[in-house]
């Protein structure tokens, strides 16, 4: 017997947190079908639908996320902390709560999609967004995953206010970026720094870098919850 | 089973709650845990399963270290919280969610739980009373038949009659290679079950033994006018205490005067133990 990875315990896991949750995540999702229909009827089939569609599907984007996190935080604060005592490893406890995150991401798309093709099938004339047009690249879509990561690592940390803790951080972290690029640009930029050349290959390089460096912080922060929630005590 | 050494907890560096405790659990034994509220009893069922880390000592159960809460020490463990949180669902999700994650478990013995406390199967857990919440989680925590099982408080919010089947259903469930550790202070709902005491007092374990070497050296019984007891209170059927057993002749242990007498009299109730 696999004693720290077991598919078939993270299929008991799932299928716990399905049957507890199952009747408010059928709403949630009944209640952004809602929504969905709205915004669609009354934004019609104008120029600025796909403007709308976009818009949509970034705010719901968030939405669900928040809504996730809360899910997470909750299961990770219960008060009694019967969820540590549960016969699975902590690998696969959190393992199956970042596969959750992605199955709520994904039955949000799934409302998406449907509704829209279903007004394109009923109104030929209703211009709808393709999916490359919500797609901004990788390097946006790896800032957003480590924003993700950092507020889901808020909320395995903190019990109260934990979006709150993590978009504070975040702010703290672009202030602090922003301030130190505030320095170096300009003294580029004016070559008031004896090397400026030297600095430009660095911030060019640096640029280049992003990405994967974003990419790397965002498995760290990842592993940093994994921690957390292996140490997790009922303090 | 369980063995602790030396363990001291905290939930603040400055304030300790337990303090260099050694304790060591057998197999087969009904352990009553007592104490006074805020002694740590709690505390401590929460270390030896894993839901706590201790500041300093050591913790084995079953030879593994609970705070790392592994799968092959997880499934030999239950623990049942004094103050239950079940979810929003019916007694028969409930039991659906979990009894998989334990191959231990027993349907033979859900459906007696479920029989003896008139449970339905079909009803709503947010709709039940508090008394009836326990039934539930108390079902789940039998029918898991983990070798080792935690309850804090039990009885707490069960009716006289319930309280009554969950002694029958314990008495009958044990086996003898499971060990239950119970946290009270209700000790006369659970006076038949327990085969050993363990008294919590002052962030130490100051009281460890069986009931058969209690009542082979203290007496539970009627005091008389002028005779000197090692502890005594007042009862509707005259003045009941506990004396040193000199005549050797055995007598049925009372829990409550256990307590108090070894609360009031530590001392001389650890010499006559360690005479």
């Amino acid at each position: 017997m696999d004693t720290y990875f077991n598919l078939k315990r993270i299929g008991y896991l799932l299928q716990a947190d399905w049957i507890e949750h199952r009747k408010s995540l059928l709403l949630c999702l009944g209640g952004v079908s809602l929504v969905w229909i709205a915004i669609l009827y009354f934004a019609g089939p104008g120029d600025l639908a796909t403007n709308h569609q976009r818009n949509f599907f970034y705010v719901g984007g968030l939405v669900t996320f928040i809504y996730y996190c809360r899910f997470a935080g909750k299961k990770i604060h219960q008060p009694k902390g019967l969820y540590y005592t549960l016969p699975a490893s902590n690998q696969e406890k959190y393992f199956t709560l970042l596969l959750e995150g992605v199955l709520f991401f994904l039955a949000f798309t799934v409302v998406f999609w449907v509704w829209l093709f279903l007004f394109k099938l009923l109104a030929p004339a209703f211009s709808v967004i393709t999916p490359s047009g919500l797609y901004d690249g990788v390097t946006p879509t790896v800032l957003l995953v480590f924003i993700s990561s950092v507020i889901l690592l808020s909320h395995i940390t903190f019990r109260k206010h934990a979006t709150l803790i993590g978009f504070t951080g975040m702010a703290l972290y672009v202030l602090l970026f922003a301030g130190v690029a505030l320095k170096i640009v300009p003294a580029v930029i004016d070559g008031s720094v004896a090397d400026a050349a030297y600095l430009r290959k660095a911030f060019k390089f640096m640029m280049q870098l992003f990405t994967p460096v974003m990419l790397a912080t965002s498995i760290v922060v990842l592993y940093i919850g994994y921690l957390k929630l292996k140490e997790k005590e009922l303090r | 089973m369980i063995q602790l050494t030396d363990v001291s907890f905290g939930y603040r560096k400055q304030k300790q709650v337990l303090h260099s405790i050694s304790l060591d659990i057998k197999p087969g034994v009904i352990y009553g845990l007592l104490g006074k509220n805020g002694e740590g009893k709690t505390t401590l069922l929460n270390i030896m399963c894993g839901l706590l880390f201790p500041d300093s000592g050591a913790c084995r159960v079953f030879g593994e270290e609970p705070g790392k809460r592994n799968v092959v020490f997880l499934r030999k463990i239950f623990i049942l919280p004094e103050e239950i949180n079940l979810p929003d669902v019916t007694v028969s999700d409930y039991i659906k969610m979990y009894a998989p994650f334990y191959p231990s478990f027993s349907d033979e013995r859900l459906r007696t739980c479920i029989d003896l406390f008139g449970l339905d199967m079909g009803d709503a857990i947010s709709r039940l009373s508090l008394g009836q919440k326990k039934k539930v989680a108390i079902t789940l925590a039998l029918a898991a038949n983990t070798p080792l099982l935690f309850m804090d408080e039990p009885t707490n919010g069960l009716d006289i009659p319930s309280k009554s089947i969950f002694r029958k259903l314990l008495g009958s469930f044990v086996r003898e290679d499971q060990s239950i550790i119970i946290s009270t202070h209700q000790v006369r709902d659970l006076e038949s079950l327990i085969d050993s005491v363990v008294i919590l007092d002052n962030k130490e374990i100051v009281f460890n033994k069986s009931l058969d070497e209690i009542s082979g050296k203290l007496n539970f019984r009627t005091i008389e006018a002028g005779e000197e007891a090692l502890y005594s209170e007042l009862s509707p059927v005259g003045k009941m205490g506990v004396t040193r057993n000199e005549s050797g002749e055995k007598s049925h242990v009372s829990l409550e005067l256990l307590f108090n007498a070894t609360i009031s009299s530590k001392d001389t109730i650890k010499q006559i133990f360690n005479a």
